[in-house]
C-alpha cells in the first residue's frame, strides 16, 4: 500500500506544480465564477428596488401598506415625500423616482414601469379603498383585516407525482455536461500518464520496485483524487459565487452535488483503467490519440444516448442502458435528477458499476503489466491476449510440476 | 553459497523464441561480476527477472539462500538498459521519490540524494528538471537513481554503453567501490577489456544458455588450446628461429614469425623448450595468457 501511496502523491504534486495544469484549473475556477455571477445577474435576482414620490397625507395610508404588500411582489419601496404634484411630475420625468403617488388618487410614471411596481400599487389602492368602505359599514377593524386575507384556496396536484424537487433536473443537466468533460479530460491524463512512463522508459525502474497493478492503482487515485479536488473546488466556488450574487438555489442543489460526486468517482474509475490499458499499448505521446478512439467512442456515445433519451428518461431503454456500465454514471445522473430513477434502481445500478470496475482493474492490471514494458510499435490487443494465455499456460504448467 | 545472488535453471520463452534455457549462475558476495553476450543472447532478460521485471517461465533466483521476494528485491538496485527518469521531474525530488519507492523514510531519501548528487558531481542540478540536463549528466543521475538507496545488490545492465572515458572511470570507481563494501556487482557489457579489467568473474551467454562462466584468472589461463609465447634466437645468423617446432605433437603456429605458438591436445611444455634450446637461444618462454576477447570467440565459435 505504500507504493500506492506514494506513487499517488507523486502523481498529485507533480502535476500540482505543471504550469498547463494550474494554468487549466485557474481558467476554469474564473469560468465557473463568472457563470454563477452571470446567471446570478440574468435570473433578475433578489427583490426589485423602487423609489416612490408621495404628494399629500392622504398618500401616508397607503404608503404603509405598499411596505407591507412589497414582498408579496418581490419589491423593496421606498418613499419620497413631496410637497406638491409638479415636482412628482418632475421627479418622475427626470427619472429619479420610479413613480409618484399624488394625493392617494394618481399614479404617476414615466412610459412603462418595469416589474410589478404598478400592479403593487394598484393592488394596495384597492384593498385600503375596501377596507376604508368595510370600516365604513360598521366591521370591526379585527375582521376588516381577516376579510381583505382569506385563506388561500387549497392546491391539489393531480397529476403524476413528481419525486424530482423542482431545479433539480437543472442541475442534473449540467452534472452531465461536467461528468462527460471530466471523465474524458482526466481519462485522458491516465493514458498520457502511462504513455509518459513508458516513453521515457522510467516505468522499468518503477516496476522494480512495485508490482504493475501498485503502479496502475496509483496513479488512477492520484489523477482521481486531484480531479475530484478540481470538481469539489470548481462546484463549491460556482455555488458560493451564486449565492454571494443572491440567487437561489434550488433545494435539491446539494443532493444533485452528491450525485454528481458518485457517479463522477465510480465513471472515473471504470473509464480509468480503460485509458490506462490504452496508454500502455503504444509507446509514443502521438500515438495514444489512436487507442483511445474506442474509449472516446463509448464517453461521447453515452452522452448522446443520456441525451437522446431525455425527453423520456422513463422509458425502457433509457432504464436499460442505465444498468449498462459504460453508460450508467450519465445516464443514472440524469435519471435521478428527474426523479425517474427508484431508490433501489440507484442502490443496484451503484452495485453492479462497482462490480464491473473490479472486474475491469483485474484484467486492465493484466493487460498493463503484459503491455508496459513493450517498447516499440504499437501493442495489438491481440497480442496481449495472446502472452497472457500464453503465460496462464505456463503456470499451470508449473503448478502441475 | 549463501553470501550472494544465484540463479537456478531459468528458463523463459516469448512464443516460439527461446530467451534463457536453463540459466544457471553465482555472484558472490562483494564479487564484481561480469555477464557478456551477443545482442539477443538473453542477458536483459536474465536480469529483469532477478529484479522481477519479468517472471521466469520455470527456475528461480535466490538471494542470501532464500527465494527473492519483494521485499529483497526493494533493496536492490538496478539500472536498466532502456535508460529513462521522468523527464520533467526534478533531480533532487526524482532521487528522494525512488529512494522512497525502495522503502527509505523521506529522512533517510533526502539523505541518500544529498549523498549521491555530491558524489557524480550533479549537486548544483538538484533543482533543474532532468530533460534540462546533458546527457552525461542524465547518465549520472540515472546511476545515482540505481544507488539512492544503497543497495545491497546491484544489477546493471550496459551501464558502460554511451559513456565517455572520464564517466567510464567514474563508474567503474564506484563500482569497485561498491564491491569493496561487500556489495555484489552484476552488470553487463560488450566491451570486453573494461569487463576484463573490472570483473573478478564472468558469464558467457549465448541463446539463453552459459557457454563459459568463472573467475576470469582461470578462464584465460585454462582451456583446451593454450598459447605459448617462444622466442629463439639463432646464434648463427642473429635472427629468429622458425620451424624448429615442426613435428611436434599437438604443437601449431599461430602466428608468422611472432612466436606465438598454439598448445592442442597432447603438447607437452617441456618436449617444445627442449625443442627450442635445441634451435638456438630461448629469449622468451611463457604461457600466454587468453584475452577475454578470445576466450568469447573461442567460447561462441565451440
Amino acid at each position: 500500500m505504500r507504493g500506492v501511496r506514494l506513487i499517488a502523491v507523486r502523481e498529485m504534486t507533480e502535476r500540482l506544480r505543471d504550469r498547463g495544469f494550474i494554468l487549466l484549473t485557474v481558467f476554469t475556477l474564473l469560468l465557473a465564477l463568472g457563470g454563477g455571477v452571470l446567471g446570478a445577474l440574468a435570473g433578475g435576482v433578489g427583490p426589485q428596488e423602487y423609489e416612490v414620490a408621495v404628494v399629500g397625507e392622504e398618500t401616508g395610508p397607503l404608503a404603509a401598506l405598499v411596505e407591507e404588500q412589497a414582498p408579496a411582489f418581490d419589491a423593496e419601496v421606498s418613499f419620497e415625500p413631496l410637497s406638491d404634484a409638479a415636482a412628482a411630475e418632475r421627479a418622475v420625468e427626470g427619472g429619479e423616482v420610479d413613480a409618484a403617488v399624488v394625493d392617494g388618487e394618481r399614479i404617476l410614471v414615466d412610459g412603462l414601469v418595469e416589474g410589478n411596481l404598478e400592479a403593487l400599487l394598484q393592488s394596495s389602492a384597492q384593498d385600503l379603498a375596501a377596507a376604508e368602505t368595510l370600516q365604513e359599514a360598521g366591521v370591526p377593524p379585527g375582521e376588516v383585516e381577516a376579510s381583505l386575507e382569506p385563506d388561500p384556496l387549497a392546491v391539489e396536484d393531480v397529476g403524476a407525482p413528481e419525486a424530482s424537487e423542482p431545479g433539480a433536473s437543472l442541475v442534473a443537466l449540467g452534472g452531465l455536461v461536467l461528468l462527460f468533460l471530466t471523465i474524458y479530460l482526466y481519462g485522458y491524463w491516465i493514458a498520457n500518464g502511462v504513455v509518459e512512463e513508458k516513453s521515457s522508459r522510467v516505468v522499468e525502474i518503477v516496476l522494480s520496485t512495485v508490482r504493475p497493478w501498485q503502479l496502475l492503482a496509483g496513479k488512477i487515485i492520484g489523477i482521481g483524487l486531484l480531479g475530484l479536488g478540481q470538481l469539489v473546488l470548481l462546484g463549491s466556488l460556482g455555488l458560493a459565487a451564486a449565492l454571494v450574487a443572491g440567487f437561489e438555489l434550488p433545494p435539491a442543489t446539494f443532493g444533485a452535488a452528491g450525485a454528481i460526486l458518485l457517479w463522477f468517482i465510480l465513471g472515473f474509475a471504470f473509464y480509468s483503467c480503460l485509458f490506462a490499458v490504452a496508454g500502455s499499448l503504444v509507446s509514443k505521446q502521438e500515438d495514444v490519440q489512436y487507442t483511445q478512439i474506442p474509449l472516446m467512442v463509448l464517453i461521447f456515445g453515452g452522452y448522446g444516448v443520456s441525451f437522446s433519451q431525455l425527453g423520456d428518461l422513463g422509458s425502457v431503454t433509457a432504464q436499460a442502458l442505465s444498468f449498462v456500465p459504460p453508460f450508467t454514471p450519465m445516464l443514472m445522473l440524469l435519471r435521478m435528477g428527474f426523479g425517474e430513477a427508484a431508490a433501489w434502481e440507484v442502490a443496484l445500478a451503484t452495485l453492479l458499476m462497482i462490480l464491473a470496475t473490479a472486474g475491469l482493474v483485474l484484467l486492465a492490471a493484466r493487460i498493463y503489466a503484459g503491455s508496459v514494458l513493450r517498447f516499440g510499435s504499437r501493442v495489438s490487443l491481440g497480442e496481449v491476449w495472446r502472452s497472457l494465455r500464453q503465460d496462464r499456460a505456463k503456470e499451470a504448467e508449473r503448478r502441475e510440476e | 553459497m549463501s553470501g550472494g545472488l544465484e540463479l537456478r535453471g531459468l528458463c523463459k520463452r516469448y512464443g516460439p523464441v527461446v530467451a534463457l534455457d536453463g540459466l544457471s549462475f553465482e555472484v558472490g558476495e562483494g564479487q564484481v561480476f561480469g555477464f557478456v553476450g551477443a545482442n539477443g543472447a538473453g542477458k536483459t532478460t536474465a536480469m529483469r527477472i532477478v529484479l522481477g521485471v519479468l517472471e521466469a517461465d520455470r527456475g528461480e533466483v535466490f538471494w542470501r539462500g532464500e527465494p527473492v521476494d519483494a521485499g529483497a528485491r526493494r533493496r536492490f538496485g538496478y539500472m536498466p538498459e532502456e535508460r529513462g527518469l521522468y523527464p520533467k521531474m526534478r533531480v533532487g525530488k526524482q532521487l528522494v521519490y525512488f529512494a522512497r519507492l525502495h522503502g527509505f523514510s523521506s529522512g533517510e531519501a533526502a539523505e541518500g540524494t544529498a549523498k549521491w548528487m555530491e558524489r557524480l558531481g550533479v549537486r548544483e542540478r538538484a533543482g533543474d528538471r532532468v530533460e534540462a540536463l546533458s546527457l552525461g549528466n542524465q547518465q549520472r543521475v540515472q546511476l545515482a537513481a540505481a544507488l539512492v538507496h544503497e543497495p545491497e545488490l546491484l544489477v546493471l545492465d550496459e551501464p558502460f554503453s554511451g559513456l565517455d572515458p572520464v564517466g567510464v572511470d567514474d563508474l567503474s570507481g564506484v563500482l569497485l567501490e561498491r564491491s569493496a563494501e561487500g556489495v555484489p556487482v552484476l552488470f553487463s557489457s560488450h566491451q570486453l577489456e573494461l569487463v576484463e579489467r573490472l570483473c573478478e568473474a564472468v558469464a558467457i551467454l549465448d541463446r539463453g544458455s552459459l557457454v563459459a562462466e568463472g573467475p576470469v584468472a582461470e578462464l584465460r589461463s585454462s582451456g583446451s588450446r593454450r598459447l605459448l609465447r617462444v622466442v629463439v634466437r639463432d646464434e648463427g645468423t642473429g635472427e629468429s628461429a622458425t620451424e624448429w617446432e615442426v613435428g611436434l605433437a599437438g604443437v601449431e603456429r599461430a602466428d608468422g614469425s611472432g612466436g606465438l605458438l598454439l598448445l592442442g591436445e597432447g603438447a607437452d611444455e617441456q618436449q617444445v623448450l627442449d625443442r627450442a634450446r635445441a634451435a638456438g637461444r630461448v629469449e622468451h618462454f611463457g604461457i600466454e595468457r587468453r584475452s577475454l576477447a578470445e576466450i568469447f570467440r573461442e567460447a561462441m565459435d565451440g
